[in-house]
């Protein structure tokens, strides 16, 4: 299993899309971390520095949805990166917190793997 | 009288004076002359006390015993004035002169009589004064013809005068004519006027002359009375109408001598009777004017006059429909009601109004609507009757579609639930139906207004719809008013979805009236919402699945060593998949029975022997949980068919789950195990499938789950917490 230096925190209360999410990820190269809702996330965030990127679905259950977490890392850990994804509607860009990235469901495994590259390539 | 006085005083010259008369007994002779007489003849002495009654005296005076009166002074059988004339006549006869009087008095039987009576002295053989004669002659029958006479001419001039009417004679030889004061005055002559007959046949109006000379002469020619009218005119300009009456009169040869008669003025009658042509004359022009049918009848009910419009709308003459036949004009059904109406107006003297139907020329009926006045004269006698028949026919027929129409929106309207209004915007009164007060959750009569109404609307939507009401009455626009609002139950607080339409009515640009219907779509709201949700909710879901099958798609594809291996693994599971979805659709994607819900996901794997037993107490599974399960045993039992239990002919599995209550909470176990199945070890490399089942699993039923490679078989196994089931049916 690749474990570059860079984690990708990946957020998806379906197990099986969380179990094909984290192979893309690693599949581009980088380390996985998995929460099956918001609240998870943020904890996880809050235990570790490593996180380099956000990527999360818009619809799950919890105190919060995926567009109030980006929000809510975007104002507390800037400089992680954020990548949105929902099969309910297409999400406009202005519901995104800035430097966000917006996926529609299904992604495509090889568009997702060059976003997540370029993103943290940069 | 003097005839009378003659006879008597001759015959008592005869008697006295004459004795020489050679008659056998003077005295019988005498006796029987007086007897005789029908005169009362009496002698007095000198005082006038009476001495003497002749038998015929007696007779007249119904004396039945001489006797008792013989003496008595005559003059007291006078009374009033008879008794003055009677002394004083008796004192004349005395004096040799002769007393004449007339009088009343009743005979000795009371009879009342009128008397001429004469009183004369009668001398002695030397001439003194013996006695006196009285001779008293009933006169009171010639008396009543005479006071009869009296009375009649008195009759005949105040007749005259009472009826202001004209006598006249003209003397045919001399050409003279007597008028009478009022005969002058019908020709506009005073009493003081000379009026002759010239000035008579200078009155006459020219026109009439011819008329009246002629009526002269003919009666001259043919003894026929005279009587003709002719307008005459007065010298003061003035025109009138006489009516002059008369008779020939012929002296005793027969010829004619004059012609004597009335006159009468008959100006105002003629002004009367002109007037009552002219009403005629201006009723019937009305009437044939008006486009009405128009109709007359006598205070009895019989049609005496018809307009034209009458006869050429029924094709009929007068006569077929003068008196009682106007009936056959009408409708058979209506023949009942119309007469009984009509007879019921006559005998009250009231207004007659009735509908009935009329047969045109053409055969077709049309319904009339008849209408009768009666007409009065001074002493509220009913003269006439004036009717009218109006054509209804096109009001009746646009009545009884209006009615219809009107029934027709009425069911409309209920069917439909739609509630009407009304606003009049120049006095702010607003009418609501009862509906439109429900949709506004306000008890039906109570007072709205424009500012209840605004009230009554939801706050967000209160803006917009005050807008569109505003542009609906502006000036100049289209007036259309279409739109959807809630109302918030002024009363009852409920929130309801109402779509109004009107329409505003403008005269010279002003809007006078505001009316439109309003309908609840609630039920079309909440439906249009739910459907949006479900759209929602199935692309959701979709996406969900697609990406799901994406994922399987992808993992199964990265994982198998052969294409072929692929696509059966890939097949296999999109069939779980798709078992575990038909589960769910079955109850709307919200629960899913436990035990249905392993049969689906196993029942690809049966192989007809039970060699899989699956066994637990009814238990509800979230959608979710469902889905994951069935991926779960799926995956357990593609490994137990390829490595495990269901990989040689005696392994078996065991599917067991329970549902316990401890410390108050209820927990849910499940395990899955094999057995008899070759040895197992754990696999060297985690495939798509182990991690599948250990993370959907425990994603999904909130616990850790444990899958353990023991050597007599593979066991799974893990327990949640009931309250992350759905509702269980024992709960």
């Amino acid at each position: 299993m690749p474990a570059g230096p860079y984690a990708v925190l990946v957020v998806e209360d379906e197990a099986i899309l969380r179990l094909h999410a984290i192979d893309v990820v690693e599949e581009a190269g980088f380390s996985a971390i998995e929460a099956k809702n918001a609240d998870e996330a943020i904890a996880i965030l809050e235990s570790r520095s490593d996180i380099t990127l956000l990527l999360t679905d818009v619809n799950m259950p919890g105190s919060m949805d995926g567009l109030k977490l980006a929000h809510a890392v975007r104002n507390r850990w800037p400089p992680v990166k954020i990548v949105v994804v929902s099969g309910h509607r297409l999400v406009d860009q202005s519901e995104l917190p800035p430097d966000s990235r917006f996926f529609g469901k299904p992604f495509q495994a090889e568009k997702m793997i060059a976003e997540l590259r370029a993103m943290i390539g940069n | 009288m003097m005839r009378h006085r003659g006879v008597a005083a001759t015959i008592c010259e005869c008697l006295v004076d004459c004795p020489s008369i050679p008659v056998s007994d003077p005295n019988a002779l005498l006796r029987n002359l007086l007897g005789s007489s029908g005169d009362c003849i009496k002698i007095l002495d000198l005082d006038g006390n009476l001495i003497f009654m002749t038998e015929g005296g007696q007779r007249i005076m119904e004396v039945t015993d001489f006797d008792t009166i013989k003496g008595s002074p005559w003059p007291d059988f006078w009374q009033d004035t008879g008794n003055l004339d009677a002394k004083a006549a008796v004192k004349a006869a005395q004096a040799g002169e002769t007393g004449h009087f007339q009088g009343f008095a009743t005979t000795m039987a009371g009879t009342p009589k009128w008397w001429d009576v004469t009183v004369t002295l009668i001398r002695d053989g030397e001439g003194r004064p013996d006695r006196l004669l009285s001779v008293s002659r009933d006169i009171t029958e010639s008396r009543l013809a005479d006071e009869a006479l009296k009375a009649s001419e008195q009759h005949l001039r105040l007749a005259l005068h009472a009826g202001r009417l004209g006598h006249w004679n003209l003397d045919l030889a001399t050409g003279v004519l007597l008028a009478s004061d009022f005969c002058k005055e019908n020709f506009g002559r005073s009493a003081a006027d000379a009026f002759t007959y010239q000035d008579l046949l200078d009155a006459v109006a020219p026109e009439d002359q011819a008329r009246m000379t002629a009526a002269v002469a003919h009666t001259i020619a043919t003894g026929e009375d005279y009587d003709v009218e002719y307008r005459v005119v007065k010298p003061d300009g003035a025109s009138g109408w006489v009516l002059v009456r008369g008779r020939l009169a012929r002296d005793l040869n027969g010829k004619p001598r004059q012609i004597y008669g009335v006159s009468l003025d008959i100006g105002k009658l003629k002004a009367t009777e002109q007037a009552l042509v002219e009403s005629e004359t201006r009723f019937k022009t009305f009437a044939q004017a008006m486009p009405n049918q128009v109709w007359s009848a006598t205070p009895d009910g019989r049609l005496d006059w018809f307009n034209d419009q009458v006869f050429s709308y029924s094709g009929l003459a007068f006569e077929d429909l003068a008196g009682n036949k106007w009936a056959q004009m009408v409708h058979a059904d209506d023949i009942g009601p119309a007469a009984a109406t009509w007879s019921r107006a006559l005998n009250n003297g009231t207004p007659y109004q009735t509908e009935f139907r009329l047969r045109r020329s053409d055969g077709s009926f049309r319904w009339h609507l008849a209408r009768a006045l009666p007409m009065r004269d001074k002493a509220d006698h009913i003269i006439r009757w004036i009717g009218t028949n109006t054509d209804i026919d096109n009001q009746k027929e646009i009545e009884e579609q209006l009615f219809e129409s009107q029934q027709r929106l009425a069911f409309a309207i209920s069917a439909a639930d739609i509630g009407t209004w009304d606003f009049d915007p120049q006095n702010g009164v607003l009418k609501w139906d009862d509906r439109c007060y429900r949709l506004f959750g306000l008890t039906p009569g109570k007072p709205v207004s424009f500012d209840v109404f605004l009230a009554g609307i939801h706050p967000d939507d209160r803006k917009a719809t005050e807008k569109a009401c505003c542009d609906a009455m502006q000036s100049g626009g289209s007036g259309a008013y279409d739109i959807e609002y809630r109302t918030i139950g002024l009363e009852d607080g409920i929130e309801r979805w109402c779509s109004a339409k009107g329409k505003a009515n403008f005269e010279n640009g002003v809007a006078l009236r505001f009316i439109g219907t309003i309908r609840d779509i609630s039920e079309l709201k909440h439906a249009e919402l739910q459907r949006q949700f479900l759209t929602r909710e199935l692309e959701h879901r979709m996406k969900n699945t697609m990406a799901m099958v994406g994922a399987i798609a992808s993992q199964t594809f990265r994982t198998a060593t052969t294409k072929e291996e692929a696509r059966t693994i890939f097949d296999a599971r999109l069939y779980a998949l798709n078992q575990a979805h038909d589960v769910l659709v079955q109850s709307s994607w919200t629960s899913a029975p436990m035990q249905i819900v392993v049969e689906g996901a196993l029942a690809a794997h049966r192989t007809g022997e039970r060699r899989i037993r699956a066994s637990g107490p009814p238990v509800d599974l979230t959608a979710r949980q469902a889905l994951s399960l069935a991926l779960a045993l799926h995956e357990l039992a593609t490994n137990a068919a390829k490595y495990g239990a269901l990989s040689v002919p005696d392994g078996t599995i065991d599917i067991t789950w329970d549902c316990t209550v401890s410390e108050g909470t209820r927990v849910f176990r499940f395990e899955w195990r094999e057995h008899d199945g070759p040895a197992v070890s754990p696999p060297s490399r985690r495939g798509f499938g182990s991690r599948l089942i250990e993370s959907t699993l425990s994603s999904d039923f909130g616990s850790s789950v444990r899958i353990e490679y023991l050597p007599e078989g593979v066991v799974c196994r893990f327990e949640t917490r009931s309250t992350d089931l759905a509702k269980t049916p024992n709960n």
